[in-house]
């Protein structure tokens, strides 16, 4: 009896070390690991052609921005993670806040605007998103379309709005309404909310819902409702966009980051990666990329389908002081989260 | 073949005793069973002999090779033991050949002799051998259970109760095959059971265990005539006590004066009646026969009449098993509660007064 | 008295091997309560006392009582209707009734969420749930059906009791450990259903801890409610171990001889009829029928058979090496636990079962911290991934492997023994033939739930790897239902045939 209990603690120890073996972290000299909070297509396409480029591989780890941002904070020196995209900024600020990213190459910062890159130079914006209001058609007409942002807390959109309220998109909005509004008008506001909106995964579902009626409006980003119209418009035929402009925080032009992390491996290869993201064929391979995300290479011109960003009249945001972990905080105390 | 000896063997569980310092010999050739109620430590004993664990202390010997003693133990796999468990314990997922053949060398694993003769030992059909062991009976079963022991030529077969689960019908019978198929190849075999019907009919020795020891070990009539101590007489058979006074070779009880052997203790003591020494005799002449009269007994005559006419009692209950028959009694002179066991014909009724007698010597202990 | 089965003291090694298993598969229980303690009250207070967690409450409650009398009740009259009636074609109604234990519960979801959104909210979630869960009570009770021993049910129509009367009056009362118990093990999947009930938009604790862990990864939020979880687990698992240790004195032989005679329906065969088929199209047609509708779409848009063939091949790897581990840790646990009976076995086996209380997203969630700041060697890793996977199943591989050593009694062993066998060899030619087909149905049972599994998946998975939960779950987030279609297919086809043979030997077996 003896030896078979013997023979369970070789087994047991002999599977321990297969898996450990087989377990490869992909680290091997040439291979970069993107935490990628963007687009899994839009990131795919971008990495590929810098791969094409350079013969550098990139393996990509997906996550939302908030969780990947975390993550890596905790991770610390131990994040395996060599380079971090986001779709908004709060995130960045929230791994820059910690120490996590390292300086970028004075060539990167170069390339892109000021307004898209923190004070601190640790990272940039390589792509911007509008924030605006979508409604179906026939549920909403235009008299009745919300001036600003804030009228959505109001009693009249009780159960008509729709939000992605565990989604990174929606929490940058409220960083900009905070940012612009104050904690007390935002907390207000977020209270109005969890009487008004209806919560839904993400924007896609916000959006399919809208045009199927289940709600009457929503807050997104745009480039999901003209993805949708450049494919087929099966989810936003019914659907209107209404820009906020004014400088209301619902204008809110979220801008999508990439850095390269303190704890990476491979830090030449990586400010490779994040320079090409804002040079001009990354900027191009952006637009091309069918994302419909805005680009920020002042050389590269947008797509002819988007309404410039000039015309959007976004609120004057400085991009790294958009706070995350307080938007948290507060929707938490909202209960909606 | 060869003879068992076990020397002080001792074995605990926790703080139980389940062996104290057993002494047993097993000559070459005999069967020998073991007999003793549920936890005496029988089924103990067999497995430290199969080697399935080690005694604390003692010594066990199989003829000349020691197998365990200081410094020294081999293992069962070693031992050349055959082991026959309850339920005869077949590999459900093999058939009866492969069974039978599990302990042999792979070549001879594969020839279908050895199982046949086998099966033939123990009485069985040839046609068995590719059955499988839940397509047999619960007797085919045991029968094949010791053809697998006996298949590889062991020095010693140990057979753990393996008739208890049987049913009557089948045990007798099965039993009776598996005993002579043991005699035929003159192996040496030690059969625990709690049985003493068993024991007594099957083995050429019977060891009685009580608590952890032996009792007595001897020939099935010595322990059944002469049982070592109550215990003993007790679990071998069906026995009355009856308190009585011993004088030389005669002892006085309510049973009228019995024999006692030399050597008896002297003095109070209680005597060992077994049901078949009681007889009952022909009504009297004079006595009421049927009508259940009121007790009138004249004590000093029924002293007096004791030797010749037995004494007075009425009866309790009878049952009937076709062979023999049992009457329970109920003496006039003490209320002492005895059981007679006569053959089936002319039986007495329940309430009728009969008189009885003592047959043959009896054995008497020392008072309890 | 008689030592036939167990060996006086442990052997050593055994011991410290379930040692070393018990304590890994407390890892996450560990955690959660060290967590709590090291959060304080002041911020636990904060992230608990509040009107969201009420919702949640009120929200997983509901679920989890409408779902387990749901089951229950649907469970145990299609068991009853195949089992004890002149139904027709019970043997093809016995098929389709279990064939939903082959549709992941996210499947089913995604089927009907695809079709329509109405099934969004708490009716909706409710349906879906019953109809994908219902299998874990009919099963069960259909196998205590057909062990009754009929001539109970005869004595009560002797005694002049109809049918429904003796129904309600003997068959029932039989039935209730089954019932129960099938019951529970529905109200611990739903506690820790993730991937339908964020599709159905109803909210319940294992949701809103993954909302949590978006927001801010492994925080103090996600950590608190994932508290309040394993402590609801905990009272379902505690009722149920009361339950099966009472389960076993209700038990009656090893099954009847005779099969009943079954009830005879009358005109009520065709509601039934009805009711049954309307369970199998919606249960089986809807999500099977939409599925392949997707499927349609999906080819017609993309079909990357690269990214599907690997997604496949590492849903399989990783099933079956979690399957491998699971049986290998379960294996010294069950010995333990049938060889070596008494209360350390008993204690041993028990701690195993922490993990039923424990749903995937706790052990993740425990699982990243504890690799983080203990081994980080381990962090991202596949290693941890099977070692999340071998933890959670752990249970389902334990009772297994328990029952097929049960299989192989100790008096095997000793037989073979005394027939000159060494212990190896023993191992090899009487104990390994005879606890093999039941090891490999627990080995079975855990690849199905891998290669199903989707939270631990999505926390713990190394970078790079994807799996066809995790693939589906990318593409139905982004509503791309035809691109989902082919990874829901895929894991039904891998899950079908295993589950067949899992309710077929469940059905011999009987």
């Amino acid at each position: 009896m003896g030896s078979i209990g013997r023979a369970f603690v070789v087994l047991a120890t002999a599977a321990c070390l297969v898996g450990l073996t087989a377990c490869g972290s992909g680290n091997d000299g040439t291979t970069l690991t993107l935490y990628n909070a963007q687009h899994q297509d839009l990131m795919r396409t971008m990495v590929d052609a810098f791969t094409k480029q350079t013969g550098i591989k990139v393996e990509l780890r997906r996550g939302g921005d908030p969780e990947l941002a975390n993550q890596i904070v905790q991770e610390g020196d131990n994040s395996p993670a060599d380079v971090f995209v986001t779709e908004n900024s709060p995130a960045m600020t929230l791994v820059d806040r910690a120490g996590g990213f390292r300086h970028l190459d004075q060539a990167t910062l170069d390339q892109v605007p000021d307004q898209y890159v923190p004070g601190t130079g640790n990272w940039v914006g390589f792509a911007a998103r509008s924030t605006v209001f979508i409604h179906n058609r026939g549920k909403v007409t235009k008299d009745e379309l919300p001036a600003s942002i804030m009228d959505l807390a109001g009693p009249e959109w009780k159960g008509k709005v729709g939000v992605a309220a565990a989604g990174a998109d929606f929490q940058a909005i409220v960083s900009a309404v905070l940012a612009v509004k104050g904690e007390d008008a935002t907390a207000t506001w977020l209270a109005g909310l969890k009487r008004n909106a209806k919560i839904y995964a993400n924007n896609i579902a916000a959006m399919r819902a809208v045009n199927a009626g289940e709600v009457p409006a929503a807050v997104i980003y745009h480039y999901y409702w003209y993805q949708d119209q450049a494919e087929s418009g099966e989810d936003s035929r019914n659907v209107d966009l209404h820009f906020f402009g004014h400088r209301d925080p619902g204008a809110f032009v979220s801008v999508s980051g990439a850095g390269v992390l303190a704890a990476s491996d491979h830090p030449t290869e990586a400010q490779r990666l994040v320079n090409f993201l804002t040079s001009e064929a990354g900027q191009k391979t952006l637009v091309d990329s069918g994302a419909l995300e805005y680009a920020v290479s002042a050389k590269v011109p947008t797509n002819p389908a988007l309404t410039p960003l000039a015309k959007l009249d976004p609120p004057a945001i400085d991009v790294s002081t958009l706070n995350g972990p307080k938007v948290v905080e507060l929707m938490q105390e909202a209960d909606l989260l | 073949m060869t003879a068992l000896t076990v020397t002080g063997v001792a074995k605990r569980f926790g703080t139980t005793a389940a062996l104290v310092a057993v002494d047993l010999h097993v000559p070459d050739g005999s069967v020998t069973a073991v007999l003793g109620p549920s936890g005496c430590g029988k089924t103990t004993l067999l497995r430290l002999v199969a080697g399935f664990g080690d005694p604390d202390g003692g010594t066990i010997d199989f003829g000349p090779e020691r197998v365990f003693g200081p410094g020294r133990s081999l293992p069962a796999q070693r031992r050349r033991v055959g082991y026959v468990p309850q339920e005869g314990a077949l590999f459900p997922h093999v058939d009866v050949a492969a069974n039978i053949g599990f302990g042999l060398p792979r070549a001879e694993r594969r020839s279908a002799r050895r199982a046949g003769e086998l099966l033939e030992l123990v009485g069985l059909d040839a046609g068995l051998a590719h059955r499988f062991p839940h397509q047999l009976s619960g007797g085919q079963q045991q029968r094949v259970a010791l053809a697998r022991a006996l298949a590889p030529r062991p020095s010693l077969v140990l057979l753990d109760e393996p008739f208890s689960s049987l049913d009557a019908a089948l045990r007798l019978g099965t039993a009776r095959a598996v005993v002579d198929a043991l005699r035929a190849g003159g192996t040496t075999a030690l059969l625990v059971t709690h049985d003493q019907n068993e024991a007594l009919s099957l083995a050429d020795q019977v060891a009685v265990m009580s608590a952890g020891r032996i009792a007595q070990v001897g020939a099935p009539q010595d322990v059944y005539a002469a049982p070592a101590n109550p215990t003993v007489a007790a679990f071998v058979g069906a026995a009355a006590f009856v308190p009585a006074v011993v004088t030389a070779c005669t002892a006085a009880c309510d049973l009228g004066e019995l024999t006692v052997p030399p050597g008896s203790p002297q003095g109070e003591a209680r005597l060992l009646v077994r049901p078949e020494q009681i007889r009952l005799l022909p009504p009297a002449d004079g006595d009421p026969d049927h009508d259940g009269t009121t007790d009138h007994d004249g004590t000093a005559d029924h002293d007096r009449t004791t030797d010749h006419d037995g004494v007075g009692g009425r009866v309790v209950e009878v049952r009937y098993f076709g062979h023999d028959a049992t009457v329970e009694l109920r003496l006039d002179r003490s209320g002492l509660a005895v059981t007679a066991r006569v053959s089936g014909d002319s039986l007495p009724r329940p309430g009728a007064r009969v008189r009885l007698s003592v047959a043959g010597p009896v054995t008497a202990f020392p008072p309890g | 008295m008689r030592r036939a089965g167990s060996r006086p003291g442990y052997p050593r090694p055994l011991l410290l091997a379930c040692v070393l298993v018990a304590l890994l598969a407390a890892v996450p229980l560990f955690f959660v309560i060290g967590y709590t303690i090291s959060t304080g009250w002041t911020e636990a207070r904060r992230l608990l006392i509040r009107p969201r967690v009420g919702e949640l409450l009120v929200n997983t409650t509901e679920l989890v009582i409408g779902g387990m009398a749901a089951s229950a009740v649907l469970g145990t009259a299609a068991a009853w209707l195949v089992e004890r009636t002149d139904l027709p074609g019970r043997r093809v109604w016995h098929v389709l009734l279990a064939a939903p234990l082959a549709l992941p519960a996210f499947v089913v979801s995604y089927g009907w969420v695809s079709l329509t959104s109405a099934v969004e909210g708490y009716r909706g979630a409710l349906l879906i749930v019953t109809l994908a869960y219902y299998p874990l009570v009919y099963l069960p009770v259909g196998a205590t059906l057909r062990g009754l021993d009929p001539a109970l049910e005869e004595s009560a129509r002797s005694l002049g009791l109809g049918p429904w009367r003796t129904f309600a009056r003997v068959v029932l009362p039989q039935l209730r450990p089954a019932v129960l118990g099938g019951s529970l093990l529905v109200g611990l999947h739903l506690l820790a259903e993730f991937g339908a009930l964020q599709m159905l938009r109803f909210p319940t604790f294992t949701t809103a801890i993954y909302d949590q862990y978006l927001s801010s990864f492994n925080s103090p939020a996600a950590n608190m409610l994932a508290v309040v979880l394993v402590l609801y687990c905990g009272v379902l698992v505690v009722t149920e171990l009361g339950l099966r240790g009472r389960h076993r004195y209700a038990r009656l032989g090893s099954g009847a001889s005779r099969t009943a005679q079954p009830a005879r329906l009358g005109w009520f065969a065709a509601p039934a009829l009805a009711g049954l088929g309307a369970v199998v199209v919606l249960a089986l047609g809807v999500p099977l029928v939409n599925l392949v509708r997707w499927l349609v779409v999906g080819a017609s848009t993309a079909f990357p058979a690269a990214d599907l063939a690997t997604a496949t091949a590492t849903a399989a790897g990783l099933g079956l090496a979690g399957a491998l581990c699971a049986v290998l840790l379960a294996l010294p646990v069950a010995w333990l636990a049938v060889r070596h009976p008494g209360r350390i076995g008993m204690l041993i086996e028990r701690s195993t079962f922490t993990a039923n209380a424990l749903p995937g997203i706790v052990v993740a969630l425990a699982l990243v911290t504890v690799s983080l700041e203990i081994v980080p060697a381990v962090y991202q890793t596949t290693t941890l991934l099977i070692v999340a996977y071998a933890i959670m199943f752990l249970p389902r591989a334990t009772v297994a492997v328990r029952n097929a050593i049960a299989q192989a009694p100790p008096v095997l062993d000793d037989v073979a023994h005394s027939l000159g066998i060494r212990p190896v060899q023993a191992w090899r030619r009487v104990t390994l033939p005879l606890i093999a087909p039941g090891v490999g149905a627990g080995a079975i049972l855990v690849f199905l739930a891998v290669v199903t599994e989707l939270t631990a998946t999505l926390l713990l998975s190394p970078t790079g790897t994807e799996t066809l939960a995790t693939e589906f779950w990318s593409n139905v987030r982004d509503v791309d239902y035809g691109a989902a279609a082919p990874y829901a297919g895929l894991m039904v086809l891998l899950s079908a045939p295993a589950t067949f043979l899992l309710t077929r030997s469940a059905r011999r077996g009987s």
